[in-house]
């Protein structure tokens, strides 16, 4: 396995949050999501510009929908989850849990 | 309604830097955020500064994606960046590689652009950005005026507040406030705090919510309800350390308990700073018919959704008729409306406009300098251009090149004007006069950091253009120009002698401006205030009525304290009085002469009311004939006057008015009074200010519950304000004494405002004349160098060096002369802007256009010396040498 296939932790939070917004997820919920569920200031500009990423690695499909159907309507761009997208979050974890297996983690954590 | 909008600038920015692709998403996922936020109720300049920055936070990803589309051109993205990276890293190469074009070009256009947005980011914040209200454009100031007796904006009274507030159908709110002080108890020492009496709906009309706790009930302004009070932040910091639990508590105020109902938000801003703010209530006795003619109350008004202002003023005027035809006192009178940002701003438009105008020329100077710095340039580099033309490059690849380097040139020089205005700005607010709105918030925020950016690339953007126009791109004669490089620039020359006049012209404009500021300055530090300010320190003093409410009290405490400190080591003398010479405060009743009707010519006459003790103007070192105030002159006694030497001109010119009586009005009504004494004019309301009709009268027989101590001493002593409130606090421990200053200081502080724009535009102009006189230099070096032969040439054929050396600063002061010329006229057109600061000069005076356009001449001289040495320098032989 290659280096670029390891997710960064920004990736693995918007792929985390396309996962948890099914198919309501594009620009604004996806910020407001990670926001929301970390407490950390997101730009927009750093979710699309890390959203592009994934979907060159082919880990995220994007749709622009159809206007809305108002004067002025605006179209959205959702973004969803691929099959490899959904693996790489898989590894991730995996490596994760791989390396906590058998440690009582929180208890050794806070004994530091 | 109108919703608010994502900040326009702000969306611009994001439009032009972010990522084709997704724009349009980005755009409208902001605005949809920015919409959530505000019906979440976070408000509206909370979600500005949101969008700001998720705006500036998504530019350094927008770049890292390969930015925004530069050309037009075709091929795929990846090309087209890797060019533009390329392009970028050439003209990087190429302006290290000649410092000096590039350090000078950056220099210069920093301290243009720098000079901007200082200004701007004043103007910005005191001017452009939208009052921290509610719906800001709906608020109005109510005031009344009388056409017939010449008053304008005039406060209104407390019954005709009540009759406005209770018969208009324009108004959602009306609210008034006025200024008040408390004698705070309970902490280590009594203390001074200041108060905003305010209608109970003041906060709802301007759409202000509380910090902490809530605002003034409805009923709050009945009698008996009104002892409660809201908190501004910082006192509520400084008094309860920012503790929640303020919200209930009681402070002791004036010998009264008040309970605390809420906190300010920090950023509440208002007019007139208040530590507190209680209730305006008024009693049954303030709201009778007399007291329709006492108009003390500053209104505020919020008109009522889809009124105009128009419609208002049309209701307000019927309502005017029908008081007048009702109430003596309200006869003649009628309402002006203004919208509340005028109120506030309008003294601060002018100046800052002006000053914007006056940055405006020292960016144009400066630009112009650029230009001649990248003309000659161009100049040296026409033989890689020729050459590269004849290669096959096409026009559009060299204007895209120039304009990048041109671009990059002026984005460095905006980098560096961000970092001049950082360093600027605070030490220009703080040197600013005191009194302009929200002068405090003036920062380098994400609007003038946009603000530089814009003007940065409008210099690239127009460096490039001038360039251009200026290139020829045609290769025939391009390839005559490799063979005779030194021809046909002729044209090129032209655009630089026309520059170097437009600047010239500029700075002489803004010189013209400085010199008369300053001349008007020095006319003005002349004037004799009437008065004598050497070694005279002043302090205010306010009574609380809890313990001084009888006027025996108030005359006999003022006595005890002059006659007390008086006996202080070091002080000659010691008075008081009600309203000290530009200090800014004045009282005005109306008075008449007895047995001379006639002198009032049917009209209420009316003069300035002073009260002061015995020693006043012995201690004001004012001139006086006839006998000052003695102690003997108390209550009980005969009632005296002193009078000005104004009013004595205007009502007895022939005459001695020693002896006549005249009838003033005061708090106690109308008293006959002898007139003791007339004393010289005092500039009371400012050293520009004509003398108006004053009167005088003891202390001891009118006493106020607050007064002016003035103390003349002998030596200088600092010291002396411990003492004086050393001694204080022996006659009354509880009394707060507010900041002693010397009588100069009123003096200086009048002066502030107009040396403070004196300085700035002095700066600016100082700036302006050495950019010129360095822009004149460098053409005449150059065309010195570009004459070098034909000198070589004359000088071998019998020309002397005199001579020569006249030639070329004849060519210079040609050059300093029409810009003499033309920038006269120019300013001839433009100084009328400066007649409402100019005190007795023209804004055309002769004296000050001659004296600069003199030294504008001389100092061009002076920049064509070097240059002109060098051409009588020349050796004959190595010039023909070159050939």
């Amino acid at each position: 396995m290659s280096k670029g296939d390891y997710l960064g932790e920004f990736e693995q939070m918007v792929l985390l949050a396309l996962l948890r917004l099914k198919d309501n997820a594009y620009g604004v919920t996806v910020r407001r999501e990670i926001q929301s569920r970390t407490g950390r200031q997101v730009a927009i500009g750093a979710v699309y510009a890390c959203l592009e990423r994934l979907e060159r690695k082919g880990h995220v499909t994007s749709s622009v929908s159809e206007p809305e159907p108002v004067p002025g309507g605006r179209s959205k761009k959702y973004f969803s989850l691929t099959r490899s997208g959904a693996e790489a979050l898989k590894r991730a974890r995996d490596m994760v849990r791989r390396m906590t297996d058998g440690v009582a983690v929180d208890a050794e954590l806070d004994a530091i | 309604m109108n919703e608010p909008k994502p900040p326009a600038l702000a969306r611009l920015l994001l439009a032009l830097t972010a990522p084709e692709r997704d724009r349009q998403f980005l755009i409208h996922d902001l605005a949809e955020e920015f919409h959530i936020l505000i019906a979440e109720g976070r408000g509206k300049w909370e979600a500005r500064r949101w969008y700001w920055h998720q705006v500036l936070a998504s530019i350094p990803w927008s770049f890292k994606r390969g930015g925004p589309v530069m050309s037009r051109g075709t091929g795929d993205r990846l090309t087209q960046v890797t060019s533009l990276i390329q392009d970028i890293k050439h003209a990087t190469r190429r302006l290290r590689t000649r410092p000096r074009f590039t350090v000078p070009a950056i220099l210069t256009l920093a301290l243009g652009i720098g000079a901007n947005t200082t200004i701007f980011s004043v103007a910005n914040t005191v001017l452009l950005r939208p009052l921290p209200f509610q719906q800001p454009d709906r608020l109005l100031t109510v005031w009344e005026s009388n056409r017939e007796l010449g008053r304008s904006q005039y406060p209104v009274s407390p019954p005709t507040l009540v009759d406005l507030r209770g018969n208009n159908r324009v108004f959602s709110h009306v609210a008034a406030v006025a200024n008040k002080s408390f004698e705070l108890t309970g902490g280590l020492h009594p203390q001074q705090v200041s108060a905003v009496m305010a209608s109970p709906g003041m906060f709802t009309l301007l759409g202000i919510r509380m910090a902490e706790g809530g605002s003034f009930p409805a009923t709050a302004d009945e009698p008996g309800n009104d002892r409660v009070v809201v908190l501004s932040h910082s006192f509520w910091l400084r008094w309860f350390g920012g503790d929640p639990s303020a919200i209930g508590a009681a402070l002791d105020l004036d010998g009264m308990q008040y309970r605390v109902l809420g906190v300010l938000p920090e950023y509440f801003w208002f007019p007139q700073a208040a530590d507190l703010w209680a209730p305006l209530a008024f009693r049954p006795d303030e709201l009778s018919e007399g007291m329709r003619g006492a108009r003390y109350l500053q209104v505020y008004a919020r008109l009522r959704p889809n009124t105009s202002i128009e419609q208002a003023d049309a209701e307000l005027t019927l309502l005017a008729e029908q008081l007048g035809a009702e109430h003596a006192n309200n006869a003649g009178w009628t309402f002006e409306l203004k919208p509340l940002a005028d109120h506030l701003l309008e003294d601060y438009r002018r100046p800052l406009l002006l000053l914007l105008v006056a940055v405006g020329f020292v960016l144009c100077i400066a630009c112009a300098n650029v230009v001649n710095l990248v003309l000659v340039r161009a100049a040296e580099g026409q033989r890689e251009t020729v050459v590269r033309t004849a290669l096959g490059a096409t026009r559009g690849r060299l204007l895209r090149e120039s304009l990048i380097e041109n671009t990059m040139l002026a984005l460095a020089g905006g980098a560096l004007g961000t970092v001049v205005a950082f360093w600027t700005v605070a030490p220009i607010t703080r040197l600013a006069p005191e009194g302009i709105p929200r002068l405090g918030d003036v920062a380098v925020d994400g609007g003038v950091i946009a603000f530089c950016l814009i003007v940065s690339l409008a210099v690239g953007l127009a460096l490039t253009a001038i360039v251009t126009m200026q290139r020829s791109y045609n290769t025939t004669d391009g390839v005559l120009r490799v063979c005779g490089a030194r021809t046909g620039d002729r044209s090129m020359h032209r655009l630089r002698q026309a520059l170097i006049v437009a600047e010239v012209a500029l700075s002489l404009v803004l010189l013209v401006g400085a010199g008369l500021m300053l001349k008007s300055h020095a006319l003005l530090t002349r004037v004799d205030p009437g008065f004598n300010t050497d070694g005279v320190l002043v302090a205010s003093l306010s009574l609380p009525q809890a313990r001084y409410g009888a006027a025996a009290d108030q005359a006999n405490f003022y006595t005890r304290v002059v006659e007390s400190l008086g006996e202080l080591d070091g002080v000659e003398s010691v008075a008081a009085t009600t309203n000290l010479p530009m200090a800014g405060s004045t009282m005005r009743f109306g008075f008449s002469i007895d047995d001379r009707p006639e002198a009032s010519d049917g009209q209420q006459l009316h003069a300035e009311y002073h009260a002061a003790s015995p020693d006043y103007f012995r201690t004001m070192g004012i001139a006086l004939r006839g006998r000052s105030f003695q102690p003997s002159d108390i209550r009980g006694t005969v009632p005296v006057v002193i009078i000005n030497e104004a009013m004595a001109r205007q009502f007895w010119p022939d005459a001695d008015p020693l002896g006549e009586r005249l009838t003033v009005v005061s708090q106690s009504g109308p008293v006959s009074r002898e007139i003791v004494g007339v004393i010289a004019n005092v500039r009371h309301a400012g050293l520009a200010s004509e003398p108006r009709l004053e009167v005088y009268v003891p202390l001891a027989q009118d006493p106020w519950p607050f007064i002016d101590l003035i103390i003349a001493t002998s030596r200088d002593d600092r010291n002396l304000a411990t003492r004086v409130r050393d001694q204080l606090a022996v006659l009354d421990p509880a009394l707060p004494l507010n900041t002693m200053q010397p009588m100069d200081r009123l003096i200086s502080e009048w002066l502030a405002p107009l040396r403070f724009q004196m300085l700035l535009i002095g700066a600016f102009a100082s700036i302006a004349l050495v950019m010129a006189m360095l822009g004149m230099y460098g053409v005449i070096s150059y065309v010195v160098s570009r004459r070098t032969k034909e000198i070589g040439v004359r000088m071998a054929l019998g020309a002397d060096k005199g001579r020569v050396f006249r030639g070329v600063v004849g060519q210079a002061a040609a050059l300093a002369l029409t810009g003499i010329i033309l920038g006269s006229v120019a300013a001839l057109m433009l100084t009328s802007s400066l007649e409402a600061v100019l005190y007795e000069v023209s804004p055309t005076d002769p004296a000050t256009f001659g004296a600069i356009a003199l030294l504008v001449m001389v100092v061009s001289a002076a920049a064509c010396f070097v240059p002109a040495g060098r051409a009588a320098g020349v050796d004959p032989v190595e010039a023909l040498r070159e050939e």
